[in-house]
């Protein structure tokens, strides 16, 4: 269910009604936690069949592979079982294993295949192997990563084994998050399955609101930037050095937007459910720095590298040097996550780098001078907006040459139409109020949590408002669901 | 529960009557507008009263001069022509102008757009406002996007991204178009920038072409239509129209073809792009299709 759509619309409310009335109907027992489940579990299903109905059986795959993993895996931290460990990790490491292998085939195996004939070609070796050219199922990378952390928990002994199949099969399925994250931890979602909790007005008051602010950050912010950027997709070429910069900020606003957006919506639905999900962003164009960069954004997915990956490398308890490498090696997966594309390696690997920097020379540490706080504000957006264009590029040579241009061609022509740029302009004038306000916690700016309910209920009225006169209702995908 | 959901009702109405308001304002932004193209779409749809109209994309909108027109043949004249548009914008202002009158004549230029599935949407703009109000822009608007019914419930919507040329149509005196005549004053095309159109791999849209046909029919026994082609740079491949001209033909409807004629399909000095002449070149093509028009009518 794309949230931006029509379908969202009218079925949404159909959900929550049917839902609530279902909880209200069967009361507040441990039976009803159960039939609860199976109804949120009939919901997940059902919308993620609408898509692709063969694909539900890779999520069904994902989830009892990594269930019985995590209940064998369980088994050795019980006192009743005496620690092998070496067989706990050949147990680990093969439901690891079959875990990746449905994200293996159908994301990384076509990129793999083209790189050993490339190779192969260069060789001297005339070869060509089918490629699969499968579609990627719906949110595999992210159900595919949440699972994998809840059996490395439970290896890890941070958590028991879920013993319930059903409430397993939600936390994997649960249809808010599973299309592009959040990336949920096991400790936090799964203890929300087990309590049927009543209705509570506050909680799905500020899901409405989050819904609505998500919605804004979608059909205004990216989706208008996203139409003006791809306007110009095969044009930049022609196009000056200041016209190229333009349109990579546009680009990394219009990311921003899109999967902020989606990402706020997905809480809002949680939270209309009754459910708390992880807050994936948090004013990310405002960090000082990459490392603050990757506290902000897509919050859950650096969690899960820094807890799965940098930590499992031995994170910052080993030598400077190792721990270079190990930031190093998180943003490399961090790379290969979000795609099979050298762009997307290289992109990780600036952000890795640029860590390691930042970390050898002390400048991933909080500022207190304000004039050094604005500057490393500004040079931290300039670097995350550079290495965007390596994130959106399809090749090489098309990032490099974009960038080039906006080095070299330092002519200053302007020839962008401007109703386009007004209605952007609207749109990043809210975003940016907002987060100066949310981030600087200045009260009286923050219209969406205002004291007054007259600024408050008007603010949302202006931005239901603004996103039918501004926004673009054309149901189009998150950039983030190709990952 | 409760509380929340009088909360949402509340809102929700909020809202609606939000919507209202700001889409009544709107509204009268558009048709008192003073300039641009909401003048000329609400003059097109309303109050047209011209003895000649010119229909067509932005390649109608772009070469047809109305003065010369008007000076040549002692007829009042008005460009109707729209960027990114198709018969579909054309079929249904026909609906509503056959409404008022019955124009002397309807010239209508036409391009491979017309007949393609292009999922451009400034013709969806034009025709918004006018949901409801012409059963023809309700079918077509609906063929176009099966929730457009529930969507145009919002006034709003219905100018969705069109906020700033309301403000600025109906506060820019100094009007860009002349007639509804659009002039590409954007210098001359230069050499080897461009490469010769060509529409690989066409796939012809049947509903279009079927709409097209109707259109001719409709017009054929109340005005008269001559169909013409306007020059492409270095020309292109005939075959494109093949089907419209083929429409014409059997519908005894007289074609005006420039796409290859040499006179300005050489002629970079002519263009501003391979499809589209800037001023001079559509001054020349003017003069030359009014004279044709003169002899096809005896005027």
């Amino acid at each position: 269910m794309i949230f931006n759509s029509f379908e969202f619309l009218y079925l949404f409310p159909i959900v929550f009604c049917v839902y609530w009335c279902f909880i209200y109907a069967i009361g507040k027992n441990e039976k009803a936690v159960g039939l609860r489940s199976f109804l949120l579990i009939a919901i997940s299903y059902s919308l993620y069949l609408k898509w692709k109905p063969v694909y539900a059986l890779v999520l069904l795959f994902i989830t009892v592979v990594t269930y019985i993993g995590g209940r064998i895996l369980g088994t050795f931290n019980t006192p009743e079982r005496p620690k092998t460990l070496c067989s706990q990790k050949a147990v680990l490491y093969s439901a690891i294993i079959m875990t990746l292998s449905p994200l293996f085939c159908f994301k990384y195996l076509d990129f793999i295949n083209s790189q050993i004939t490339t190779v192969g070609e260069l060789c001297g070796f005339e070869f060509g192997l089918e490629g699969l050219n499968w579609a990627l199922p719906l949110g595999l990378s992210f159900y595919t990563f949440q699972a994998l952390g809840y059996m490395i928990d439970v290896y890890r002994g941070n958590i028991s084994a879920e013993k319930n199949f059903r409430d397993y099969m939600l936390f994997v399925c649960f249809f808010p998050q599973i299309s592009s994250g959040p990336i949920s931890k096991a400790q936090d979602l799964l203890p929300q399955i087990k309590e049927c909790k009543p209705f509570d007005n506050r909680q799905a008051t500020d899901g409405l609101k989050w819904l609505l602010w998500g919605m804004f950050m979608k059909v205004v912010i990216a989706d208008r930037l996203g139409a003006f950027v791809d306007s110009y997709d095969t044009q930049y070429v022609y196009m000056s050095g200041v016209e190229n910069l333009l349109l990579t900020f546009g680009y990394t606003f219009q990311i921003y937007g899109d999967f902020a957006g989606y990402s706020f919506m997905a809480m809002g639905v949680g939270k209309l459910m009754g459910f708390d999900l992880i807050n994936n962003f948090n004013q990310p164009y405002l960090a000082t720095s990459i490392t603050d960069f990757w506290r902000r954004w897509h919050r859950s997915l650096s969690f899960w590298l820094r807890d799965y990956v940098y930590i499992s490398l031995g994170g910052n308890r080993c030598s400077k040097l190792k721990n270079y490498w190990n930031i190093f090696v998180t943003f490399l997966v961090s790379g290969i996550w979000h795609g099979a594309n050298w762009t997307f390696i290289v992109w990780g690997c600036i952000h890795g780098f640029i860590q390691m920097i930042e970390k050898m020379f002390g400048l991933n540490k909080k500022v207190e001078n304000k004039a050094v706080f604005v500057v490393r504000i500004f040079a931290t957006f300039i670097v995350v907006n550079f290495a965007w264009i390596f994130f959106r590029q399809p090749t090489f040579e098309g990032a490099f040459e974009q960038i080039g241009i906006i080095f070299t061609n330092h002519d200053l022509s302007f020839n962008f139409t401007t109703p386009p740029l007004f209605y952007i302009a609207i749109g990043l004038s809210v975003l940016f109020v907002r987060d100066i306000a949310v981030e600087f916690n200045i009260k009286s700016l923050d219209f969406m949590n205002h004291r007054y309910t007259i600024v408050r209920w008007s603010y949302c009225v202006v931005l239901v408002i603004l996103s039918l006169l501004i926004g673009v209702f054309d149901s189009s995908q998150f950039i983030y669901v190709n990952f | 529960m409760k509380r929340f959901l009088i909360k949402l009702v509340l809102f929700i109405s909020i809202c609606i009557v939000a919507d209202i308001c700001v889409g009544v304002f709107l509204d009268n932004l558009r048709t008192n507008a003073i300039s641009g193209a909401n003048k000329k779409n609400t003059h097109v749809w309303e109050t047209t009263n011209e003895d000649i109209l010119i229909f067509g994309s932005s390649r109608a909108f772009n070469h047809y001069v109305p003065q010369i027109f008007e000076d040549s043949l002692k007829m009042t004249c008005y460009n109707c022509g729209e960027d990114e548009s198709g018969i579909a914008l054309f079929y249904s202002r026909w609906y509503s102008i056959k409404q008022r009158y019955i124009p002397k004549y309807i010239i209508y230029d036409v391009y491979v757009q017309d007949i393609l599935p292009i999922g451009k949407s400034n013709y969806i703009t034009k025709m918004k406002p006018y949901y409801g109000k012409n059963y023809l822009v309700d079918s077509l608007l609906t063929k176009e996007d099966r929730n457009v019914k529930y969507k145009i419930l919002s006034k709003c919507y219905r100018y969705n991204s069109q906020l700033y040329d309301l403000l600025l149509d109906r506060f820019r005196s100094n009007d860009i178009l002349d007639k509804g005549f659009y002039t590409m004053n954007k210098g001359t095309l230069e050499e080897g920038k461009y490469a010769p159109v060509k529409h690989d791999n066409i796939v012809f849209d049947d509903n279009r072409k079927q709409m097209f046909e109707e259109f001719i029919k409709e017009i054929k026994g109340q005005s008269k239509l001559i169909i013409s082609i306007s020059p492409i740079y270095k020309g292109t491949d005939e075959h494109l129209f093949s089907q419209i001209l083929g429409l014409a033909k059997k519908y005894d409807v007289p074609v005006l073809n420039h796409v290859n004629d040499t006179v300005f399909t050489e002629h970079r000095e002519y263009f501003s792009n391979p499809t589209h002449m800037n001023t001079r070149g559509a001054e020349v093509y003017t003069n030359t299709i009014v004279e044709e028009f003169r002899k096809l009518t005896n005027i």
